[in-house]
């Protein structure tokens, strides 16, 4: 039988940039070249500024958008129910995909992975899960709400009514319930991450049915080093992304504060960063005076955002990213993208970051949530000359586009 | 309203201010969660939702002061910014938003009225209820016999012992064609109420469509061991005007009691008002269909009737610009809203030779705030391009179907193409194939080819009637709506339910046969698929020619306006219609996609 292949993202990078998208929009162009597959598709959610109409739009050949959004992110239920068994299942009809491969069900709802089966029970579906959204009603984040954000470990129906006061612990079952019955028709699952596999083992995913694939990676050779000046040191620090509350932004910035101003003044940080005006006015004061003083003072350079074909570029220019999420992460994208460039990273010691920086040998772990921790960490590797070069010399380069299709094609067994 | 003179000194800024001091920001965030999508309540209010008709707090209903102030909507004014500003100063009547929930505001009314029920009352022992159920039992009932009787028997002041009732809103239209009132009334199903206007003339609850009020089924709870759980009634009442007083009265053992009364409000008499009067009823899930086929669609298709009756006498201006002599085709396009679709379809047909020496084109302005810029744009299109053709305008809004008929009055063709001004060809040479179509099929009544989106995926790929057995009505689907025309499975001319009338050929004789497009749907989108099932009847089929491809603008010529929640009620409105005509004729359809036919 011939192989077509439907990729579903939660998004479309044409619109939206981020990690989940990009990986999962550069499987569908691999797949769409591979000799073993006769065609494949993207589907991204989008909205187009006319509000989820349920209805779907080509992008261009084999590429298209769906106007659908979530009602009720309890459930993870579609705003668009007619279009599920109308639109939907007209598409699923039309190309005719002997597998799906699935990376999202955020702003789409979950009820589509049904609709599938109904179509065809013969199509089979993989499910690359990028957070965990079906763990955590709190974005997907394992982190408790209100202040502090505290990390959790893992669900349980009476903790999860505490952070949602709305709904009982019995609110919980129902949703974990109806959540299962739709991984239930999931042929395997996929994680970017041995950490975020673990906590769907733990969560209930059968182990034999869930594996480890990395994010495919540009197939490039690692950048040159920066060049330094007569007695300069790799003194440049970088952080890429997102500004919002889970990416530790502020743990960065209050490093840098915490040291004397002759310390800081050894050192320059990058933030190539975007949203922060999509913040709350609290955050995004509090990240606006605390910049303002470090970039009066020349150690702070706010860069701001970049186009994904310029990150390379910004890479070039600096020596050490630095990664202070205080949230578990799964496999940050920007982790494997300084791994390409050749430059070691400096990253809060949980979840997925400890487990893609291995400390000491590509990069450091720093205690999350402690800017005196993270700024010790500035202070020591600049004044130890032999540290990056050996953290980089250890660094093994990532899993390239391809590659990573092909793992993927192994797994579902349609290499021959 | 001299006030209006100084208006100038209004300023945005001042309106915004005053509608403040009254608007209810979690009410209306509430209410209207599901349109509102992240935009400021208030900004959201000012900017469209008062347009719409959304309420700004519990204790304004903005479609109510609209219909008691006809001023107010001549004046072209935020009715709630008037109130704040004129109305209150003026002690105008206000009536709450239809949202409010009697148990959660309408304490101090129900404590007025008392909720306490007796249920030792009973009148079935009196001469009064025997004589009451005399005539109405028999079956030469007649108005003025009960009117005779109602004048004579006892009237009672004292509150009625076991009857409650309220009036929550009674309109008519200004020559009463169309007259109802909403409320709720618990009563047993034995006792004797009736409705009375200012004539006395009657009408019973009998004719009422009941709906269950759970608000008032809590605060009366324990008189619904008896009374009639369906507390609500819409109810039609016959002759009455605006400024007429409607009462509801009851029998007891002690004389008739008046229970309340109200004063009759103004409702706009064209369809789409009176359509938006009787959506905002919360009627039980499971009747609408019901109700719209058996006591909307009967007042609605009437004013369709009559707006029918009224533009016919319009007068028609017709203006040509060059000359056609015999076209086989007449090419039908009604202007509605844009006119600068006109020249990106001149710039196509321009191209053209079949169209330039086969066809006529007739312009229809649909809009009358189009004349005078289709009469300067008309005269310029003519002299750039030298396509001949003709503008028509008859006086009036007719929509769509009216329009197209009123095109098709002017049409000189065999054939004729009825195409929307937002439809574009993408290459000369399409029209052929479709008469072609046509000719060589003697079965197919029309023929409609693929209609593409701006961005190259299928907005038309034949209609096919679906049933939502949610509500219990078919509705049209676009099926592969959005996907990319490779994947239609349709590629040759093929039998289809029915096709779109965005841009449809169809033979004269048909044409005339089925007596053209009907005009008695409610600005909605089942006029084409009407024209289908008349032309199914007379034992012609719809082809859909996938092989000539159009692209469509959809909705930019066309729009309905309203909220989400208006479009969907018209869209049940008219399928219930369809449902009334035509149900026995889809019910008999194959469900399937219907296989190509041979040529």
């Amino acid at each position: 039988m011939k192989n077509r292949i439907l990729v579903i993202s939660h998004g479309h990078p044409d619109f939206s940039l981020g990690g989940a998208e990009i990986a999962a929009y550069n499987l569908f162009e691999s797949y769409k070249q591979h000799p073993s597959i006769e065609d494949s598709w993207f589907l991204g959610r989008a909205d187009r500024g006319r509000g989820a109409t349920g209805q779907i739009r080509k992008r261009r050949d084999n590429e298209y958008l769906w106007e659908q959004n979530i009602a009720d992110w309890h459930m993870l239920k579609a705003e668009q129910q007619q279009s599920l068994t109308t639109w939907f299942a007209d598409l699923i009809r039309a190309l005719k995909p002997t597998l799906v491969h699935m990376h999202h069900y955020a702003h789409m709802g979950i009820e589509f992975i049904r609709v599938i089966k109904q179509v065809d029970p013969e199509i089979r579906i993989f499910f690359t899960i990028h957070e965990y959204m079906a763990i955590c009603k709190n974005n997907g984040q394992m982190v408790k709400t209100g202040d502090g954000h505290k990390l959790c470990s893992s669900e349980s129906f009476d903790e999860c009514h505490q952070c949602f006061p709305q709904n009982t612990a019995e609110d919980f079952w129902l949703r974990k319930h109806y959540i299962k019955s739709h991984f239930d028709l999931i042929e395997g699952f996929i994680s970017p991450s041995e950490f975020l596999r673990q906590r769907y083992i733990q969560w209930g995913i059968d182990e034999s049915k869930i594996i480890v694939i990395e994010n495919g990676q540009r197939d490039i050779d690692m950048l040159p080093p920066r060049e330094l000046a007569e007695g300069e040191v790799r003194n440049r620090f970088a952080y890429f992304g997102q500004v919002n509350p889970y990416k530790g932004i502020d743990i960065l910035l209050e490093a840098l504060l915490s040291l004397k101003k002759k310390q800081r003044n050894k050192l320059v940080v990058e933030v190539h960063g975007a949203n922060l005006d999509q913040q709350s006015g609290e955050f995004q004061e509090k990240i606006r005076q605390e910049a303002t003083k470090l970039i009066d003072e020349g150690c702070l350079r706010w860069v701001g955002p970049y186009r994904p074909e310029d990150q390379m570029k910004r890479m070039k220019n600096i020596d050490w990213v630095v990664v202070p999420s205080i949230w578990w992460e799964n496999s940050p994208m920007v982790i494997q993208e300084a791994f390409v460039a050749g430059r070691p990273l400096i990253v809060s010691d949980i979840g997925g970051m400890a487990e893609k920086v291995n400390d000491g040998i590509d990069g450091l772990h720093f205690d999350t949530c402690s800017p005196v921790s993270l700024a010790d960490k500035f202070i020591s590797v600049t004044n130890d000359d032999g540290v990056w070069e050996k953290l980089r010399a250890g660094i093994t380069k990532p899993i390239g586009y391809e590659a990573c299709a092909v793992t993927h094609l192994d797994y579902f067994k349609l290499l021959s | 309203m001299k006030i209006f003179a100084s208006r100038k000194q209004i300023t945005e800024e001042k309106i915004k201010n005053v509608i403040s001091k009254g608007f209810d920001t979690d009410f209306y965030s509430q209410e209207y969660a599901t349109v509102l999508k992240g935009v400021d309540p208030l900004e959201h209010f000012i900017e469209s939702g008062a347009k719409e008709g959304l309420d700004p707090c519990e204790w304004f209903s903005m479609d109510d002061y609209v219909l008691d102030n006809p001023d107010v909507n001549k004046a072209a004014v935020n009715p709630f910014f008037h109130y704040m500003y004129f109305g209150k100063k003026e002690g105008r009547v206000i009536r709450a938003s239809k949202r409010k929930k009697l148990t959660e505001l309408d304490v101090p009314f129900l404590n007025s009225i008392s909720i306490t029920m007796d249920d030792t009352e009973s009148c079935h022992d009196t001469l009064d209820y025997k004589t009451a159920m005399n005539l109405l039992d028999s079956e030469n009932f007649t108005v003025e016999r009960w009117k005779k009787w109602a004048k004579k028997v006892r009237r009672e002041s004292s509150p009625h012992p076991n009857v409650k009732a309220n009036i929550e809103s009674a309109v008519a239209t200004e020559s009463g064609q169309a007259g109802f009132m909403v409320g709720w009334i618990v009563h047993n199903p034995d006792s004797i109420v009736w409705i009375e206007d200012s004539n006395g003339t009657p009408t019973f609850l009998t004719s009422a469509h009941r709906i269950f009020r759970e608000d008032v089924y809590k605060a009366f709870l324990s008189a619904f061991d008896q009374a009639e759980v369906n507390s609500g009634f819409l109810v039609q009442i016959r002759n009455i005007k605006p400024t007429d007083t409607l009462a509801i009265f009851a029998l007891s053992s002690k004389g008739v009691h008046k229970i309340c009364s109200a004063d009759v409000g103004f409702l706009n008499a064209l369809p789409v008002e009176t359509a938006k009067w009787l959506f905002s009823i919360e009627l039980n899930p499971s009747d609408v269909v019901d109700v719209y086929r058996n006591m909307f669609w009967p007042v609605i298709g009437e004013q369709l009737t009559r707006n029918d009756r009224v533009t016919a006498n319009m007068p028609i201006t017709l203006d040509k610009y060059g000359e056609i002599a015999d076209p086989l085709v007449s090419i039908i396009i009604p202007l509605y809203g844009r006119v600068d679709f006109i020249e990106g379809q001149m710039v196509s047909f321009v191209l053209d030779d079949f169209i330039k020496s086969e066809t006529e084109i007739i312009y229809v302005i649909d809009d009358p705030s189009l004349v005078n810029k289709v009469r300067t744009l008309s005269k310029e299109i003519f002299e750039l391009y030298r396509v001949p053709f003709k503008v028509v305008f008859g006086g009036i809004n007719r929509g769509f179907s009216g329009a197209n008929n009123l095109g098709a009055k002017h049409a000189e063709g065999n054939f004729l193409l009825f195409m929307n001004s937002d439809v574009f060809p993408k290459s000369p040479g399409w029209l052929e194939p479709m008469i072609g179509a046509l000719k060589n099929n003697p079965n197919l009544g029309v023929v409609a080819p693929r209609l593409l989106f701006a961005d190259g995926s299928i907005q038309h790929a034949g209609m096919e009637f679906q049933y939502r057995s949610d509500i219990g009505i078919w509705i049209n689907h676009h099926p592969y709506m959005g996907l990319d025309p490779v994947l239609d499975p349709h590629q040759e001319l093929t039998v289809m339910h029915a096709v779109t009338g965005a841009c449809m050929l169809i033979s004269r004789v048909d044409f005339d046969d089925v007596e053209g497009w009907d005009t008695g749907y409610l600005i909605g989108d089942f006029e084409d698929s009407d024209l289908c099932l008349k032309l199914r009847e007379k034992g012609k089929q719809c082809g859909y020619l996938p092989s000539v491809e159009l692209t469509h603008l959809e909705r930019q010529s066309f729009g309905l306006t309203g909220t989400p929640d208006f479009r969907t009620k018209v869209v049940i409105l008219n399928a219930s219609r369809q449902m009334n005509r035509w149900a026995h004729v889809i019910e008999k359809l194959d469900m399937q996609h219907e296989a190509a036919i041979d040529l």
